[in-house]
């Protein structure tokens, strides 16, 4: 079988040479890919989950069980880079993990809601964050609120997701998402309208 | 470090901010620009998890790296490729069984899985 030449960016399919080649060559099986893979990826996941979920030992089965994911499944994926892909896998993990929890706490029937949250004029908004702005307006909203909005926005989760992660009723998530969204608008409203420096925040 | 394809993308994450994020210090904006940027970064992607792999986090994600090859290569070594056949299962075989997804004829695994 092939050896996978690594990151250095040589692959015979040309053009992005980066994830879209080695997910190509997980899915026909290849574990050499897989771990270059984990080795760009693992860690940052590891540490963004670390961030949503206080349980090191569950961070580690989400880690583990997302990466599995990607082994049984990476023929499923279309695109070039990664990261954005494993990410939705990983943060599902996160939130069946957490009502799994919750569901032995206390015995609960909750349907699991697959639906995709489609991209909002708040997405594109907050995709700014990149640059700048909305980061300052980040700043000053509430925690409980900026907690919502990560979930919903940054996370990806759905309505129902981002209750089972954070703990809270689905009602209480809408409520805090819109209430963010209006905080942020009027906070960008302050702001100056016109493109800031493409700095960056760090 | 080669860097794919991040010419779109103005903004980087540089190596003050992935060792601050790596150690769990960073602010949460600095930590959302990070995280939307590494799901379209590669380059960055790798840099960040360099940092991660340096911190306290190592050892675990060393240990997370030997089950899932090791996982990888059992299940390879029994059926001939990827599949959900062989693979060990922890928290998608939970699902799985509470959801009861697998049992309703849709192929592959729908368990949390964005096949969408």
């Amino acid at each position: 079988m092939r050896l996978f030449r690594s990151l250095g960016g040589d692959t015979e399919d040309g053009g992005d040479a980066g994830d879209a080649a080695l997910l190509r060559a997980v899915a026909k099986g290849d574990p050499a890919a897989l771990a270059a893979l984990y080795d760009r990826h693992a860690g940052w996941l590891h540490a963004r989950l670390t961030r949503r979920c206080a349980d090191p030992d569950l961070v580690r089965e989400v880690l583990q069980d997302t990466f599995v994911t990607v082994w049984r499944s990476a023929g499923s994926h279309r695109g070039d880079e990664a990261g954005g892909w494993l990410w939705v896998i990983a943060g599902r993990r996160l939130v069946d993990a957490h009502r799994a929890q919750a569901r032995a706490a206390r015995t609960e029937s909750v349907a699991h809601d697959m639906t995709p949250v489609a991209p909002s004029a708040e997405d594109r908004v907050l995709a700014g964050i990149e640059y700048g702005d909305v980061g300052t307006a980040l700043d000053r909203i509430s925690p409980e609120l900026r907690d919502v909005l990560r979930a919903t926005v940054i996370d990806g989760l759905t309505t129902r997701e981002a209750a089972q992660l954070l703990g809270i009723p689905e009602g209480t998530v809408k409520t805090r998402a819109m209430r963010a969204r209006r905080e942020l608008r009027a906070a960008l409203a302050r702001m100056a309208p016109e493109a800031g420096p493409l700095g960056g925040t760090a | 470090m080669s860097s794919p394809d991040t010419a779109p993308y103005p903004w980087h994450v540089d190596g003050a901010l992935a060792a601050r994020y790596a150690s769990g210090g960073a602010a949460e904006k600095d930590a959302w620009s990070l995280e939307k940027h590494v799901e379209v970064c590669g380059a960055c992607a790798a840099r960040v998890s360099a940092a991660v792999r340096g911190s306290a986090a190592g050892p675990a994600l060393a240990d997370v790296r030997s089950a899932v090859l090791g996982a990888a290569r059992a299940s390879r070594a029994a059926g001939g490729g990827p599949g959900p056949s062989a693979v060990r299962r922890t928290a998608a075989g939970r699902c799985a069984a509470e959801g009861r997804a697998e049992s309703s004829g849709r192929p592959g695994p729908r368990c949390g899985v964005p096949g969408w």
